[in-house]
């Protein structure tokens, strides 16, 4: 059996983190580290909606490398994501922004925002770490752009919306079941991988390189990290999970429906059902399957 | 009389990155083993397929990094992989070897303008300008097997929404609208078809299900706005069938007020969310002078256990 410590080559996870860094994560993390910096950055690109992100005109890469500080986003970038992975996340950051621009387009119809906010100029986000994005109630400054913005877009909001933004604003994101379905999506991606490690030995007869020197292969790392867009600089929690997942997978060598993988002496060997990965073929789909409209 | 088959897909909903915490909250996106499978199926049948069509929300949002990878889907060169030519140089899969006709339709999601879901993006015109050139911004007509000697022609609508004014408080993400001057546009290309290629018959390909709701279960949130106008338009200019996605769920049902107007809605071809229909949809077409005489379908269902499409479904 492989060690843990061998299974995961954290250098090369390091390495396409640090080609792939200038994210969004990097750039709320600028933000929120360096107001002078930021908006420099923010002076640079045509134009950033709703607070951090990158939406017309440019892209995130574009920016980080046109502030020549690449280095110094990645400093900020170590420091500011930490547990990213299982606190703060995509739909957290989304959910943050709509209250905000509603807030907002309530703001703008009771004539608040030109005296409260459009004199100050102010860069979107830059107080909220990654790890508060948790508290959908947190304050918000807005820009004089996202003002324009609301102004442009939004409609005034009737009673329905307000007793929409009134269920928003009770909704609690729950650490614990999104935790759970980490862990579920972990076992359901080393179940597809291997799945389609078979797949791919079904099509070509040859088995497909998974372990090489006693640690999985460049090819296999380079898979799982697609596949579980891993955290470079924090991917402990999700390694321990995959590991358990990975040993439980092959130490059991449980029979799927196409077969089974065999994990033994530091081999891997696939044994395939005849009927397994079979891609239907039109001619020879039955008749009674077509349904006439 | 000719026989036209069609691929039906919609709704890929394709991401750059991120892909896992969308689906922590719940959102629909694709599944890379689900695409692959696509790909693959499209690879195998290449020659039993006449043309693929989309039916809108192939990019999750119409952001440059989604688009592109999207698009990527469609044109990335695939045969790097030893007996895998659906696999581009990165193991992504592709489309590419596929050589007829893909005819696509944008959706809502494709038109989102920023991570705020705001409607109306164009970034989506410019990446799929290979495939979605439309007269006019909304209609783009396609014949098959070709232009010049059409026997079907596909009338794909863009009725996506054009502001926020024009849907409910939170419409503007799941809802569109049928534009009076996108219905025009759609009705005049239906009878200049019908009057420059006789032998071609027609059928509408748009993103949204229209009177969907009369049928199975939609969320208001989701509905397309004045379908009533559409499916009298189309019964008034004898089209029959329209094909859509947009719901996630495969329904085929009649509508309008002599039923005269069959809809074939996919599911979706690539999310695996819950109990979503992740299926794609062969059609076969039987036309005879500018009509369609037959049309019928047959859904293959995504099996998680051994990551390809199927004709039984398992889940």
């Amino acid at each position: 059996m492989l060690s843990k410590d061998v299974c995961f080559n954290i250098d090369s996870v390091g390495q396409r983190c640090l080609d792939e860094v200038c994210d969004f994560r990097g750039i709320l993390a600028l933000l929120s580290k360096n107001k002078n910096f930021a908006e420099d950055i923010w002076d640079r690109v045509p134009m950033l909606e709703g607070g951090g992100y990158v939406s017309r005109g440019c892209d995130a890469e574009s920016v980080v490398y046109a502030s020549g500080a690449k280095e110094f986003l990645l400093r900020l970038y170590r420091d500011a994501h930490n547990d990213y992975f299982i606190q703060p996340n995509i739909g957290r950051y989304l959910f943050f922004q709509r209250l905000c621009l509603l807030e907002l387009s309530h703001h703008y119809w009771h004539n608040q925002v030109a005296e409260s906010v459009s004199s100050e100029l102010t860069i979107p986000l830059p107080e909220i770490r990654v790890s508060k994005l948790n508290d959908p109630l947190l304050k918000f400054t807005a820009s004089p752009r996202l003002v324009t913005l609301v102004k442009n877009h939004m409609v005034k909001p009737d009673e329905m919306a307000v007793e929409i933004l009134k269920q928003m604003r009770k909704m609690r994101p729950d650490a614990d079941s999104q935790k759970q379905e980490i862990e579920t999506i972990v076992s359901v991606e080393v179940e597809n991988f291997l799945t389609d490690l078979a797949k791919r030995f079904s099509i070509s007869g040859e088995p497909p390189l998974i372990t090489s020197d006693q640690r999985f292969s460049p090819e296999t790392c380079s898979e799982i990290i697609d596949r579980l867009e891993l955290d470079a600089y924090n991917p402990t929690p999700v390694l321990d999970l995959l590991y358990k997942e990975l040993t439980e997978f092959l130490s059991r060598s449980r029979e799927r429906e196409w077969g089974k993988i065999i994990f033994k002496d530091s081999k891997f060997t696939f044994l395939l059902r005849d009927d397994a990965f079979k891609i239907p073929v039109i001619s020879s789909i039955n008749e009674d399957l077509w349904v006439s409209l | 009389m000719a026989i036209v088959r069609l691929l039906h897909l919609s709704d890929l909903h394709i991401v750059r990155e991120n892909r896992l915490l969308y689906q922590i909250n719940g959102l629909s996106v694709y599944d890379p083993d689900a695409l692959r499978a696509l790909a693959q199926f499209v690879h195998v049948n290449r020659d039993a397929i006449d043309a693929i069509l989309i039916s809108g929300d192939i990019a999750h949002a119409g952001l440059r990094s989604d688009l592109s990878r999207a698009v990527e889907f469609f044109v990335s060169p695939g045969g790097f992989s030893p007996g895998e030519p659906w696999l581009d140089a990165k193991r992504k899969p592709t489309l590419k070897t596929f050589q007829k006709p893909i005819i696509v339709v944008p959706g809502n999601h494709d038109r989102y303008d920023g991570r705020l879901g705001l409607p109306n993006g164009k970034l989506f015109d410019g990446y799929f300008s290979s495939f979605w050139r439309p007269h006019g911004g909304a209609i783009q007509p396609f014949s098959l097997p070709d232009e010049n000697d059409a026997l079907l022609t596909i009338i794909c609508a863009d009725f996506t929404l054009e502001t926020f004014k024009d849907c409910v408080p939170f419409g503007h993400w799941g809802q569109g609208m049928v534009y009076r001057k996108r219905l025009l546009k759609l009705i005049e290309h239906t009878r200049q078809i019908n009057s420059t290629k006789p032998n071609s018959a027609i059928i509408w390909m748009l993103h949204f299900a229209p009177k969907f709701e009369d049928h199975c279960q939609l969320n208001f949130f989701m509905r397309l706005l004045d379908s009533d106008s559409l499916i009298h338009q189309a019964e008034k200019t004898g089209v029959q069938y329209l094909v859509c996605g947009h719901t996630h769920h495969y329904a085929i049902y009649k509508t309008g007020t002599n039923q005269a107007v069959k809809i074939h809605c996919a599911g979706t071809s690539a999310c695996i969310v819950g109990t979503e229909d992740t299926s794609i949809h062969l059609l076969e077409i039987e036309t005879a002078k500018s009509s369609v005489e037959k049309f019928r379908c047959v859904p293959l269902w995504w099996n998680p256990a051994q990551l390809i499409f199927q004709t039984v479904r398992t889940n």
